[in-house]
């Protein structure tokens, strides 16, 4: 192996590997994905304004397991403390939903946007 | 969230950049650092390890911070290197300790150097008579460096005026069981005189040797995986402490 591969070319390839890696948030958190989070956002207000209380659990659950596949991409680039806050924030926009409370559900779906978009940056 | 695996990617991400960063400033032995590399080396270590374990922010504010720290570095060893004036307020002066047997007690105190740390030094060097020194001068790396009296210095060759024979560096002909024919040809030798000389030291086999050393003056060091001593001294007592 070269010293110049060695010592210039594999340090400066690691170096942006590691940079890309943990800015990639922003581009993991919704690339490639069959069902992604954002437009859940959305639906559920929609759901919860119409006062379609079930159907809007069900989407609450269907964003949970989304949000689940999500995290596993941004766990290396993304705050634990956000995560966390995403987690909680849909626990109890489920138990709002349960409750049939339609002020304290859209007050977390909109933490839950405004964490989402907090992710990344 | 597994925060294992996160703690994981992280703890690689800041040990191979810890490793690139430390490379990229250069050779500085530990024992040559001053006291602000010394706080420079802490801070940067301390700016690695929380980009491991502190999963409360993003590694990458974390990893700007090590660059920052590591271009500033890298920086002040640029300027030191071309302004003197820098240099030397950077890294601070070699200050005077002992002046003709005389310790110099306001120099001490401005240092804050003990006397105890003074003699303790002096001491690591074999100095247990301080008539005997000329200067001892206290570097900026803090170690201290001594000039005995003239009439105290150990002899040398050149005060005897005996001639002496050139001593180089040594070059490595085998290392590992095997010959590095790169160093040969720099010595102007070949794989046939390599053999010869290690037949006739009893080897039949160059992946017998660990290491082959030439010195300057063309004598061949051998060194052979399998050594050949009576019995081998063991320094360990672990055996006998109950």
């Amino acid at each position: 192996m070269s010293r110049f591969l060695l010592a210039k070319v594999i340090p400066a390839l690691a170096l942006a590997l590691f940079v890309v890696l943990m800015n990639s948030g922003t581009v993991l958190k919704t690339y490639g994905l069959a069902d992604p989070v954002p437009p859940y956002f959305e639906r559920i207000a929609m759901l919860i304004s119409q006062d379609q209380w079930p159907v809007a659990g069900e989407n609450a659950k269907r964003l949970e397991v989304a949000w689940r596949k999500v995290v596993r991409r941004l766990q290396f680039s993304e705050e634990r403390d956000e995560i966390n806050n995403f987690r909680h924030s849909l626990a109890r926009l489920q138990g709002y939903i349960a409750a049939e409370d339609r002020g304290g559900a859209l007050a977390e779906l909109k933490e839950l946007e405004e964490t989402w978009e907090d992710l990344g940056k | 969230m597994n925060e294992a695996a996160v703690v994981f990617v992280r703890g690689l991400i800041s040990f191979f950049t810890l490793l690139i960063f430390a490379r990229i400033l250069g050779k500085q032995q530990v024992s040559e650092l001053t006291f602000f590399d010394y706080i420079l080396g802490i801070t940067i270590g301390s700016i690695a390890a929380s980009l491991t374990t502190d999963l409360s922010s993003r590694a990458w504010p974390h990893w700007v911070g090590l660059a920052t720290w590591t271009a500033a570095v890298w920086f002040l060893q640029w300027i030191t290197l071309r302004s003197r004036a820098v240099a030397k307020y950077i890294n601070g002066e070699p200050v005077i300790l002992i002046m003709n047997g005389q310790i110099m007690e306001r120099n001490l105190r401005k240092m804050r150097y003990t006397l105890d740390e003074l003699l303790m030094q002096l001491r690591h060097q074999n100095i247990f008579d301080l008539k005997t020194v000329e200067f001892a001068i206290l570097e900026t790396n803090g170690s201290i460096s001594v000039l005995r009296k003239s009439q105290y210095a150990p002899v040398t060759p050149d005060d005897l005026n005996i001639p002496t024979k050139y001593k180089g560096l040594s070059t490595e002909l085998i290392y590992d069981g095997r010959i590095i024919d790169a160093n040969l040809e720099r010595v102007n030798l070949d794989r046939t005189w390599l053999e010869k000389q290690l037949s006739a030291q009893g080897i039949q086999n160059h992946r017998e040797v660990f290491l082959a050393l030439l010195n300057t003056e063309g004598e061949l060091y051998v060194n052979r995986y399998q050594d050949r001593l009576p019995k081998v001294t063991d320094l360990s007592d672990f055996q006998s402490i109950k």
